[in-house]
Order: C-alpha cells, then sequence, then structure tokens
C-alpha cells in the first residue's frame, strides 16, 4: 500500500539552521492494516504521515503509493491520486470556516470524483449520519464543538472513499472522553469497510486500537516492525 | 455588513432631511410673488419638508438595523428602508418636484443629491435583506 | 461545488478584507469612468455644436471671437454688431455656396417684462438660412411665423401652454431641439421678422428696449463649396474685410479643447497614481490574506487540489471582487456624473452631454477591465508564492 524507502526530511529553518526531522526511515504499511505510530514531540511522525501522503517532497528516499513513486508523477497526477487514495485527517481544525458542514464533506469531490452533484450530496449525507451529525448540515463549524468538528473531518475524508486514511493526533485537542469516541469510530471504520488507516499519537494507550505499532524517537522507528 | 448598512442609512437619513434646506431655492433668497403681492416658496421648498418625513423614519431604520438580531425584522426593515428610499426618489420628481428651470441650485444639486441618496437607501436595504438571509441560518 | 462558488465563499466570510479590495476596485473603475465619460462627454457636446452651427466658417466683428464661443458653450448671451452689408461682400468671394447672417440677442437680467433673465437668442434669415430651417422643414413641416421660436432642450413655456415672455412680448414655442449639453440648449432661435417685431414693441412693453442698431447684423454663417480650400477662403475675407474675424468650425472653441487637453494630462497623473496606489494595498491586503489562510490552502491541497487549483481560486477570488467593486463603483460613477451633468457644466466651465449607449457600453467595459486587470495583477505574486508552498510546510504553525 505505502512504502516508505530510506527516507529522509531536512527542514531549512529561519537564520540557515537544518533540522532533520526524519532520518532514514523504512516502513511497509499493508492493505486493512491500522498501524498506530507514537513518539514524543519532536520525533518526527506528522513529517513522517505527509511523505506518506506526497505532501512534502523527501530529501532523500523513495516514497512509493501502491507501487508507484510519488515523486515521479506531475503536480496534476499526484494531487489526483491524493485525492482519490488517500483521505487526510489533521491535528488542527482543518474544516473551511466559509463553508456548511456539508459542503465541507463534499468538498473533496472538487478535486476529483466519479459521482455525479446528486450523488455526492446524498453521499455527504450519509457519511455525516454515520458519524451522528446529520442533523448539523447547513451548520458552519464555529457552530460545532471540538469533538463534532473532528467527525466532520472523518467524514470529509472517507467522502472519495480512499483506500488510506492518514490520521495525524486526531485526538490531540478533545477531552477524553471525547477522544475514546472518536477512536471508537476508527475502530469501527477499520472494521466494518476494511479502511487502511495510519494514525500518529503522543498518547501510546491509543496503540490497543491498532494492528500494529511503531515508535519514533528522533527522526528514526525505533521500535515496531518496518 | 447589517450594521454598516445601518450606519448607511443614518446617514443617508441625515443627507436627504438635511440637503434640502441648503439647496433649495429658498435658502438662495428666491421665493415665489403672488397677485396680492404676498411671496410663498417655491415648490422646491415642500419638496424639502416632504423629505424630512423620509428622513426621520430611514434614521430610525437605520437604527433599528444596528440593534437588531432577529430575521424577521431585518425583512420588514428592508421593506421600509425601499419604502423610504422610493419616496425620496418620487418627491422631486413626481410627487412634487422642483422649480423646471435648470439652472436654479435647486435642479442642480438638491434633485439629484436627492435621487442618489434614494437610489443608495434602496440598494442599502436590499443588502441587509440578502445578508439577513445569513441570520437564518446562525440561529441553527 | 465548483471553484466560482467556493470562491464566492471565501470572500463573504471575510467582510474586512473582501470591502477592501472592493473598494479599491470602486475607486479605480469609478474614477476611471468618470474621467472618461467627462472628456468623452465634453467632445461630444463640441462636436454637437459645430454641427448645431452648420456653418464651414463663422464670421465675426474682430476681436469678438472669446465671446462667440462663450455664447454657444456656455449659453452666455453676446452682443456684437457689424455692418449688413458684410453680407454681400462675403457671398462674392470664390468657393463659397451660401451665407447667411445671424443677429445675436439677450433677455434682461431680473425684468419683469422676461420670463427668462439673460437667455441669449439667436434671430435667423429664413430666405438664406441653412442651419436652423432644414430642421424646422423636416420637424415641423414649416418655417417659423410672426412670433413663433424653437428652443434648445432647456428651453420650456413660463407663460401658459405654450408662451414666453421678452421684452413684454408673448412668443409662442413651436418646438425643442436635441439637447447638445452646450448653451445652445439654453438659446431660443427665431425670425428676423420676430426680432425687429421685438424690438419695435419692446420701446413700450418693456422695461428696458431691445436695440437692434439699424442695417447691422452680429455674423455671417458661410457653407462653403465642396472641396474648397477654407484657409483660402478666410483669407481672402480677411482683405476684403479687415474689421472681421472669419472663424472655421473646425477650431472653434480651440480654447476650450486646449482647457481639456491639459485637465486630461492631470487626470492621467492622478489616474495612474491611483491605480498605483490601489494595487500596492490591494496585493499587501492578498498578500495578509493568503498568509492567515496557509494552513487552510494547505488543507485543500492535502485533499486533492493542485498547485494550479489553488491559484486560480485566489485569481478568481480577486476577479469576483474586482468585478462587484468595479461594477458598483461604475454604477454609482454613471449615476452620479448623470444626475449631477448639470453642476459638471456649471463647475468645470466647459460643456458636456452624456456619450450614445454603445459608446458609454464600451467606457464602462474599459473601467472594469481597469478594475479587473488592476486587482489581479496586485494577487498575482501573493498567488503564486502560496500556491507554491509545500502543503506540509503551510499546515506548520
Amino acid at each position: 500500500m505505502i512504502t516508505l524507502e530510506e527516507v529522509c526530511k531536512d527542514y531549512l529553518l529561519g537564520k540557515g539552521s537544518l533540522v532533520t526531522a526524519v532520518r532514514g526511515v523504512s516502513l511497509d504499511i499493508s492493505p486493512k492494516e491500522f498501524v498506530v505510530i507514537v513518539g514524543r514531540s519532536g520525533s518526527g511522525k506528522t513529517t513522517l504521515l505527509n511523505l506518506s501522503a506526497g505532501l512534502t517532497r523527501p530529501t532523500s528516499g523513495n516514497v512509493m503509493l501502491d507501487g508507484t513513486n510519488l515523486w515521479n508523477l506531475s503536480d496534476k497526477q499526484q494531487s489526483y491520486l491524493r485525492s482519490q487514495k488517500i483521505g487526510f485527517i489533521f491535528q488542527f481544525p482543518s474544516l473551511l470556516p466559509t463553508l456548511t458542514v456539508h459542503e465541507n464533506v463534499i468538498l473533496p469531490t472538487v478535486f476529483g470524483t466519479k459521482l455525479s452533484t446528486a450523488q455526492a450530496s446524498d453521499q455527504a449525507k450519509q457519511l455525516l449520519q454515520n458519524v451522528g451529525l446529520e442533523e448539523k448540515l447547513a451548520a458552519y463549524p464555529r457552530q460545532l464543538s471540538a469533538g463534532q468538528q473532528q467527525r466532520v473531518v472523518i467524514a470529509r475524508a472517507l467522502m472519495n472513499q480512499p483506500e488510506v486514511i492518514l490520521a495525524d493526533e486526531p485526538t490531540s485537542n478533545l477531552d477524553e472522553k471525547t477522544e475514546l469516541e472518536i477512536m471508537d469510530l476508527f475502530r469501527d471504520l477499520h472494521l466494518s469497510m476494511g479502511i487502511t488507516i495510519v494514525l500518529v499519537t503522543h498518547t501510546r494507550q491509543l496503540i490497543s486500537y491498532g494492528t500494529r505499532a511503531v515508535e519514533m524517537a528522533e527522526g528514526r522507528i525505533v521500535n515496531g516492525n518496518k | 455588513m447589517k450594521k454598516i448598512m445601518g450606519g448607511v442609512s443614518i446617514v443617508l437619513a441625515l443627507v436627504i432631511g438635511i440637503l434640502p434646506f441648503f439647496t433649495d431655492c429658498l435658502s438662495q433668497g428666491r421665493s415665489l410673488e403672488l397677485a396680492n403681492r404676498k411671496t410663498v416658496p417655491m415648490k422646491c421648498h415642500w419638496t424639502g419638508i416632504a423629505e424630512i418625513g423620509v428622513a426621520i423614519p430611514l434614521g430610525l431604520v437605520g437604527v433599528s438595523e444596528i440593534v437588531s438580531k432577529r430575521k424577521e425584522t431585518f425583512n420588514f426593515l428592508s421593506v421600509v428602508g425601499v419604502a423610504l428610499g422610493s419616496l425620496a426618489i418620487l418627491f422631486p420628481t413626481f410627487l412634487i418636484g422642483v422649480c423646471a428651470n435648470p439652472d436654479m441650485v435647486c435642479n442642480m444639486i438638491m434633485k439629484p443629491g436627492l435621487v442618489l441618496s434614494g437610489s443608495l437607501a434602496i440598494v442599502a436595504s436590499v443588502v441587509v435583506f440578502i445578508t439577513s438571509r445569513k441570520v437564518a441560518e446562525a440561529n441553527l | 461545488m465548483n471553484i466560482f462558488q467556493l470562491a464566492f465563499k471565501n470572500i463573504s466570510g471575510n467582510s474586512f478584507r473582501s470591502g477592501v479590495v472592493s473598494l479599491c476596485a470602486l475607486l479605480v473603475a469609478a474614477f476611471a469612468l468618470t474621467t472618461t465619460l467627462l472628456i468623452r462627454g465634453a467632445e461630444n457636446s463640441l462636436r454637437l455644436a459645430i454641427d448645431r452651427l452648420g456653418a464651414d466658417i463663422v464670421v465675426v466683428p474682430a476681436g469678438s471671437e472669446a465671446k462667440i464661443e462663450s455664447a454657444l458653450l456656455m449659453g452666455v448671451p453676446a452682443r456684437f454688431w457689424m455692418p449688413q452689408d458684410n453680407v454681400n461682400k462675403i457671398a462674392v468671394i470664390p468657393g463659397i455656396e451660401a451665407v447667411s447672417p445671424q443677429l445675436y440677442l439677450a433677455t434682461l437680467t431680473g425684468a419683469d417684462c422676461c420670463s427668462v433673465s439673460d437667455m441669449f437668442m439667436i434671430a435667423y434669415d429664413p430666405q438664406t438660412d441653412f442651419t436652423i430651417q432644414p430642421w424646422l422643414n423636416q420637424k415641423l413641416g414649416d418655417g417659423l411665423r410672426l412670433g413663433e421660436v424653437v428652443g434648445g432642450s432647456y428651453i420650456f413655456a413660463t407663460e401658459g401652454v405654450q408662451n414666453i415672455k421678452v421684452y413684454g412680448y408673448l412668443v409662442t414655442l413651436k418646438a425643442n431641439l436635441e439637447p447638445t449639453g452646450t448653451g445652445l440648449d439654453q438659446s431660443m432661435f427665431f425670425t428676423f421678422n420676430t426680432a425687429y417685431d421685438i424690438a419695435q414693441k419692446s420701446a413700450v412693453q418693456a422695461e428696458e428696449a431691445l436695440v437692434i442698431p439699424p442695417d447691422s447684423i452680429s455674423a455671417v454663417l458661410v457653407k462653403a463649396a465642396p472641396s474648397s480650400d477654407l484657409y483660402a477662403i478666410s483669407a481672402q475675407i480677411m482683405r476684403e474685410l479687415p474689421e472681421v474675424t472669419p472663424i472655421l468650425s473646425s477650431n472653434m472653441f480651440q480654447s476650450y479643447r486646449q482647457q481639456m487637453t491639459g485637465l486630461l494630462k492631470t487626470i492621467l497623473v492622478i489616474m495612474g497614481i491611483t491605480l498605483g496606489l490601489s494595487v500596492v494595498l490591494i496585493g499587501l491586503v492578498f498578500s495578509m490574506a493568503a498568509n492567515e489562510r496557509r494552513k487552510e490552502l494547505g488543507v485543500i491541497r492535502a485533499l486533492g487540489a493542485t498547485r494550479q487549483f489553488v491559484f486560480q481560486s485566489l485569481l478568481m477570488e480577486a476577479s469576483l471582487l474586482a468585478f462587484l467593486g468595479g461594477a458598483t463603483g461604475i454604477g454609482l460613477a454613471v449615476l452620479s456624473v448623470y444626475l449631477f451633468r448639470k453642476l459638471l457644466i456649471v463647475s468645470l466651465g466647459f460643456p458636456f452631454l452624456l456619450p450614445s449607449p454603445a459608446v458609454l457600453l464600451l467606457q464602462i467595459g474599459v473601467g472594469l477591465l481597469l478594475a479587473l486587470v488592476s486587482v489581479n495583477l496586485a494577487a498575482l505574486f501573493p498567488a503564486i508564492k502560496i500556491s507554491r508552498q509545500d502543503p506540509a510546510v503551510a499546515m506548520r504553525e
């Protein structure tokens, strides 16, 4: 599914200093896995996730999605692949504030879909029903709680029926109760839809939700299968 | 946006109410002399008086648009605003009128000023009506 | 949902920022349209006034050139005289097809016997006239009789349904000419016979008599034969009659044209400065907006948007704001110029007439285009910069 081969990522910070976020990481993620990547802040887990989605170019190494090297593709091809195969869930509130809940969920179809407008609308409503927010179609993000917003993000991530969900600390802004609700949702999605999930977190207790755990520290995988 | 349009309506109300008193023929020292030698103001003066009847309610509409929150109130205020703006235009053009001579100040400044202010008052009310639809969504 | 709908939602999401950009576009479009309207309106007006004259050359007493221009352009009454015999002397000059004399008169100022003060009046000879007469024949099927007048577009009856009082004499307004935007719109035309009748009766009826010196005229209108040399004819007129000045209609209003050219240059400089400042301000606003929305744009890249989509989306927002602001500015400009056209004529001191709908539409198109180009130019650099940014970097704090 996703293969990272000896990827490194350096960032150039202000004043010319170089920071290596990921050092020579190789990781293979197979279909239908639920991989939980844990590590402290600054361990490089978010960067690893971004590399996996093609959101940042590796300084060295290869990133393969279903056997295709992402960085051999044009921006147009890469973006299309991303829209069709990957659903992304962010750490920060990522709903567009000027769009309603319904419009936010439909948004991925703007960048590529096989669905008609009516089909997309119906699917969005269905997804919102699945996450328990069917009554909030016309609401704006500012009218929702943090937990509700994250549910909408999950629905949005599923809109184009992706093969893999990449979730970057999706529960870090949530209280404990809501965190567990969201994690239960991920588990249900994995079990019912067979969707591959790669979830990044600093909370070790969430490891039990996954089928495999990977631990990162200082830009390297220190524990867990490659 | 509704508050801004409310402020605009208040400014326009002031213009509609005050402009005629500085730009009608009476303010320039001109009036009509009747057969009995009595002088009376020309009709542009009466247009100015009528415009006070437009300006005061328009000012109140503006104040209400600033303080209101309910969609139904905005709908009502918009309709009233459009009606008042229309009256501001109709008084100097059809209902009462101004002096016929194009060189007179009431024709050069007062009438066009009132027509422009009335038009802008109508536009402001329409904008309030359109943007008040978002109030309903916010109250979900 | 498409890129247009997304752009529209984004601009309605931040009223202040959108308002600033729209306001800049409004100012650019309104200023551009107002200035071009005024310049074209003045040109339009001058052209119509010259057409209304109908003459290739206007011969006036030497030193009266400025007076006749003021009279024709701004309706400021002019009074000057020359011997009537000049008509015959001019008529025999080779290359001249027709000549017709005119008398220039004016109503009294603030007198009860004149229902309009300081009105410029033009008396013509119906036997030889080639300017008013053709129009009268077409419009009324007949010439003007004694006591009948034709008015410019602003002339209206003040005494009853059809009459105007001049020097205590009631004249009947038969028709109004089309507007020219010049002083001719506030002028009255009648025959020599009516003029002499008014003058004769004014001794008794008016507060002050209308005096027309015997055997005198004010001007001679000259129509040249086709393809004759107007300069040669003018030179010949000056040789025959040294006390007159022949004015070519194409050279008429030269001082006003120079005034307008000077004004145009000043306006172009101001417009250039306004445009430059607007582009800078809009560029700053868009840079700020792009920076604030950096994460949001990173998110839509992560959802599958291409760099091109982000770039086009930002320019679409710019275009929408430019169009909204520009259209509003244009609407305001057209409405204001139309409503206050009389005040503009008086304040600026030169004539104005709104151009034809086709020309107006073209000018509106240019104004809108200017607003679109300036806003998009300003948004270009921030749009390029943000669309090329690494999505992961964009989403970082």
